[in-house]
């Protein structure tokens, strides 16, 4: 593992406290697709704030997210969420959670308004409830004068903001957004950007991504990730420093195409 | 509920519940249509009741012969003016002693004194009446037998346990005499009664209509999986409502899924024929009232077996549904889950269809998905099956399966929806799927474009599947075309084999020599004799008009029968069936690429402007002409199985069709009828592909395009003749008189040479300016 953190961090990250609120401790997470390791040994601890996840394609960041929303089985390793498995806790921990899929997956047909009324559904949230925050959100994320239009008639990044005004659906503690900028244009990007932002107070946010301008706007960590392996973690500033890079491209590059760093691949 | 609303108030849903419901009410008025095309429904219906009330009131003797003095009164009026004022004047005087010892002298003299209505009106109600007799006539008899029947039933069971293989008492057969006596003596045999028993009848004969029940929920287990296909399945799976609680609300809206498809679907059907047939007669009759129902062993009144019937498709349609759900959860894949859906229902009504009862697996015919929905051939039919050298009974081993399938796949299926995540190990039956694609790739490198052309339409758009219904119809459904039995004359034909040919002398010289032989016989004293002699003096006086003309004499029945106008409604229906399946093979090839938006990317290529369309235009015509082959195929080989091969095809056509102008041979008169045919549907191809490229979506076009062509030709089929005005299906029968329809042929060619150049022209995109040039897309 990279050296970019200090020691006391690392420990630091590494501390289950029982005792405090909203936080997700995944330890020794590992998922096998066949003879392939996607996920080797993950273990980190996620508190209050916005987590960036980048590596290249195949790097297990898709792969740590559905783990966490149980999509997927695990090979070994558990996650728990306030000192509890979250296996265990089943639907209290599902209902924590908002998650923004990578693929732009909607029923077309319904409306904007239509599909989040489902969503708050299957979320759990009451009618009434949901009424309200259903209207809110689409005011946060700029449709509330299209909500009454098909999803057809969408586009990509108009797609892309009603999936995360689902995910916040709830007012959920964390928040899984599964490259959540891919294939917008750079306005729509830096929009989804600035609602993240504005949206991650008192949160655990983790973002996947392998765009590398949207870690320096919104990120209060980043954490490497290359063959399943967590490869560097830290602060924006400290890793800039310590690869000595000016931006977090050069950095990316430098931290992921370094041989000799990943142990045991 | 919002998944209620998405499957249930769904557009598509609606769409899809009209759809099936015209579907059952145009095939209940195909089924139903009296043979013959003699009269219409209400006529026949009308005539019936009127028969019916007189009868009623007479006891079962009286009745049977009031029943046959009205039928040989109606025999009469059809046979007896034929006889009166035929030319033949030798086959007048031979077949007067016939006709004289079967009707009279006095309905003889009647008709010929006007006395007896001979007009044709009062013909046509002399059929109806002919029909309807013979059908009360059975009814009758089965009051009178029926309880004979079940005397009977005692009576040999008793006789049986006196001979030695039966009496063993722990035998099945032992065991099977006594329970077949003690089901059947539950009937109330007294209380048999005369009614309306049209539209039970009807609504109970085996219909291709009870699969419309079954299509209906594949579509809606569709739409419920339709969140893995929209790639929301790891949405939905994440959330605390996305499981379990997700499943057991599917699992009732499945059951109100039953319940929309067994009222609107059967219960349409019941309306109708409710409407049709004015009811369903006294409802508290015993149902073994009906032949029918001979087998049914419960002491069921009409109006408790249909009440029955309805709940037990509710329930069963929940049940099939709750299977059908099953499958497609247990397996991630949607293709992989739908072939393997289908491979089960292909194996359930293999087992279900070939089973005989005799054989001990008979009971997979019982605990099948198939025996939910053919309710006709499990509660209608008493059977005891051999289980363990017991008598079990197949009604009752389907009725006790429901409860333990629905309960079985009910938790199976919430399970699933629960414990199945997302992203799971491949199933290795894919890795097979791989292997398919890989070939397939390999093979359409040859020929890209054709090939790519050909996928979309058969994989894509299903036309495969299209193409497997088709041919399922023609194998199993289709008829051979029948012959108007009023001009049908077996001894006719007979002679008219024996002297198949060219009139030449040689013909008369062995007709003559055949007479002879003839008369001889019947100076004997033999009918057989006089029965030649009026034959051949026919077949004699044919042949003088023929002779030196190059005409024929020949059987044409079997060409009679294929180009019969419209006999049975079978040439609108068959003309129907190749409209249908033209219209849903190829409405969808242009409107695919709008969906798919890859129009303007393609039409930004050279090929894709030119050679694309081409190939998509040689497409529709490839599978335009698959439909004409397998429809008129099996057309001709029905015709032949039934009518015998097609012999004489180098005979001039006017052998057998004396008004034809054109000289050709029998062969080429055929080549062109069904030329003409093909050339039709090609025109219709023509226009629909010009529907096609005109829609947004693949669905829109295939459903224009039937509103457009098919519906016209159904609506003709129930009665409205005027629609033949507006549709293509008066030119998909075979016209004698085809001078006279050369300008319809016409009208029907030019909008679809029309059809063709501007489908190519809009493709292409061409626009012209306000200055008048033209403008490229």
């Amino acid at each position: 593992m990279s050296e970019i953190y200090k020691k006391e961090e690392y420990e630091q990250s590494l501390t289950v406290s029982y005792k405090l609120h909203m936080e997700l401790y995944i330890e020794n997470l590992s998922k096998y697709y066949g003879e392939k390791l996607a996920l080797d040994k993950f273990t980190y601890t996620f508190k209050e704030g916005t987590y960036a996840i980048l590596g290249p394609n195949g790097a297990g960041k898709s792969t740590l997210m559905h783990l966490i929303t149980d999509n997927i089985s695990r090979s070994g390793g558990q996650i728990f969420y306030d000192g509890k498995d979250i296996l265990q806790l089943g639907r209290s921990f599902r209902k924590k959670i908002g998650f923004m899929p990578q693929s732009q997956g909607m029923y077309d047909q319904m409306s904007a308004k239509g599909f989040l009324s489902y969503m708050a559904e299957i979320k759990g949230i009451p009618k009434k409830e949901a009424r309200g925050v259903i209207n809110e959100l689409l005011s946060v994320v700029n449709l509330s004068d299209v909500s009454h239009k098909k999803l057809s008639s969408f586009s990509g990044g108009m797609r892309q903001r009603i999936l995360l005004a689902q995910a916040l659906l709830g007012k959920p503690d964390i928040l899984m957004l599964d490259e959540p900028t891919a294939g917008l244009d750079p306005e729509e990007r830096v929009r989804i950007r600035t609602y993240i932002g504005n949206l991650a107070a008192s949160k655990i946010v983790l973002i996947t991504t392998h765009i590398t301008s949207d870690v320096e706007s919104i990120a209060d960590y980043v954490i490497f990730m290359k063959n399943g392996r967590i490869e560097a973690f830290g602060k924006p500033e400290r890793i800039l420093k310590e690869t000595c890079s000016e931006n977090m491209e050069e950095a990316y590059l430098k931290i992921i195409h370094t041989e000799g760093q990943n142990a045991g691949t | 509920m919002r998944e209620l609303k998405r499957i249930i108030v769904s557009k598509t849903n609606i769409v899809c519940i009209a759809f099936l419901i015209f579907m059952n009410v145009f095939i209940f008025f195909w089924e139903s249509t009296p043979k013959g095309d003699i009269c219409t429904l209400p006529e026949y219906t009308d005539r019936y009741i009127e028969v019916l009330n007189t009868c009623k009131g007479m006891d079962n003797e009286e009745g049977i012969n009031y029943l046959n003095n009205l039928k040989k009164l109606s025999e009469g009026t059809v046979l007896i003016p034929r006889w009166l004022y035929s030319k033949d004047m030798e086959y007048k005087e031979e077949a007067s002693g016939f006709y004289y010892k079967k009707y009279g002298e006095q309905m003889i003299k009647d008709i010929e004194s006007g006395k007896i209505d001979t007009s044709e009106q009062a013909v046509k109600k002399a059929y109806i009446t002919i029909e309807v007799c013979n059908i009360l006539i059975e009814k009758i008899n089965h009051l009178t037998e029926y309880p004979e029947y079940i005397k009977t039933i005692s009576e040999n069971a008793e006789n049986m346990k006196s001979v030695s293989i039966f009496s063993d008492p722990n035998s099945f057969s032992y065991r099977n005499i006594i329970k077949t006596v003690e089901d059947f003596s539950k009937i109330h045999i007294t209380e048999l009664s005369l009614a309306n028993d049209l539209a039970v009848n009807a609504l109970f004969t085996d219909s291709i209509s009870d699969y419309s029940i079954l299509a209906y929920i594949i579509f809606i287990v569709l739409l419920m999986i339709q969140e893995r296909k929209k790639g929301l399945w790891p949405l939905v799976y994440a959330y605390p409502e996305g499981r379990a609680r997700l499943a057991i609300k599917r699992v009732a809206i499945l059951l109100l899924c039953s319940v929309i498809a067994t009222v609107f679907l059967v219960g349409s059907r019941f309306l109708t024929a409710a409407i049709v047939y004015r009811g369903f007669g006294d409802m508290s009759r015993p149902i073994q009232s009906m032949s029918l129902f001979k087998g049914v062993s419960q002491p069921f009144t009409v109006g408790g077996f249909i009440l029955n019937f309805f709940l037990f498709k509710i329930i069963g349609t929940w049940v099939i549904s709750l299977i059908l759900y099953f499958m497609m959860l247990a397996i991630s894949n949607t293709s992989l889950a739908v072939a393997v859906t289908s491979l089960f229902l292909g194996t359930e009504y293999t087992l279900f269809a070939l089973i005989p009862d005799s054989y001990a697996i008979a009971v997979l015919r019982f605990i099948n998905i198939f025996a939910l929905i053919n309710y006709n051939r499990i509660y209608m039919r008493y059977l005891n099956i051999n289980i363990n050298e017991y008598p079990i009974n197949g009604q009752t081993l389907t009725t006790y399966m429901i409860p333990v399938a629905m309960i079985l796949f009910a938790t199976g299926c919430i399970i699933i929806h629960h414990k199945k995540k997302p992203f799971s190990t491949p199933n290795p039956l894919l890795k097979l799927y791989d292997k398919i694609l890989k070939l397939r790739a390999g093979l359409s490198d040859r020929f890209r474009l054709f090939f790519a052309e050909l996928h979309k339409t058969l994989w894509i758009q299903k036309g495969a599947f299209v193409i497997i219904v088709l041919l399922l119809w023609a194998i199993f459904a289709s008829e051979a075309p029948p012959l108007n039995v009023s001009e049908y004359d077996g001894n006719l034909v007979y002679f008219e084999n024996m002297f198949t040919g060219e009139v030449t002398e040689e013909t008369l010289t062995k007709i003559d020599e055949e007479t002879v032989i003839a008369y001889e016989e019947m100076a004997k004293g033999s009918m057989h004799g006089a029965t030649k002699v009026q034959y051949l003096s026919m077949i004699k006086a044919e042949a003088l008009a023929k002779k030196g003309t190059g005409l024929w004499i020949m059987d044409s029945t079997i060409y009679d029968a294929l180009l019969n106008r419209n006999v049975e409604g079978y040439q609108r229906k068959t003309g129907l069936i190749a409209i249908l399946f033209t219209t849903v093979m190829t409405a969808g090839i242009f409107a695919y690429e709008h969906q798919q938006k890859m129009k303007y990317l393609l039409c930004s290529t050279d090929r894709g402007r030119t050679v694309l369309v081409r190939n998509k235009t040689l497409i529709a015509c490839v599978m335009t002409c698959a439909v004409w082959l397998i429809v008129y195929g099996f057309e001709i080989r029905n015709a032949v199985k039934i009518y015998g091969s097609l012999h004489s095809l180098s005979a001039p056509v006017q052998s057998f069709m004396s008004e034809f102008p054109y000289k050709m041979t029998v062969l080429s008169f055929l080549i062109l009828i069904y030329l003409l045919r093909l050339l039709v549907l090609l025109s219709m191809t023509f226009m629909i592909l010009l529907l096609s490229n005109l829609s947004n979506r693949a669905n829109a076009a295939v459903i224009t395009s039937l509103a457009v062509f098919s519906l016209p030709a159904a609506i003709v089929i129930m009665g409205g003749n005027i629609m033949e005005y507006f549709s293509v299906v008066k030119l998909l029968s075979p016209q004698e008189n085809i001078p006279s329809l050369i300008l319809s042929y016409t009208l029907c060619f030019i909008p679809g040479i029309i059809a063709l150049i501007a489908n190519t022209v809009i493709w292409k995109g061409i626009r012209y300016e306000n200055n008048n040039s033209k403008r490229f897309i």
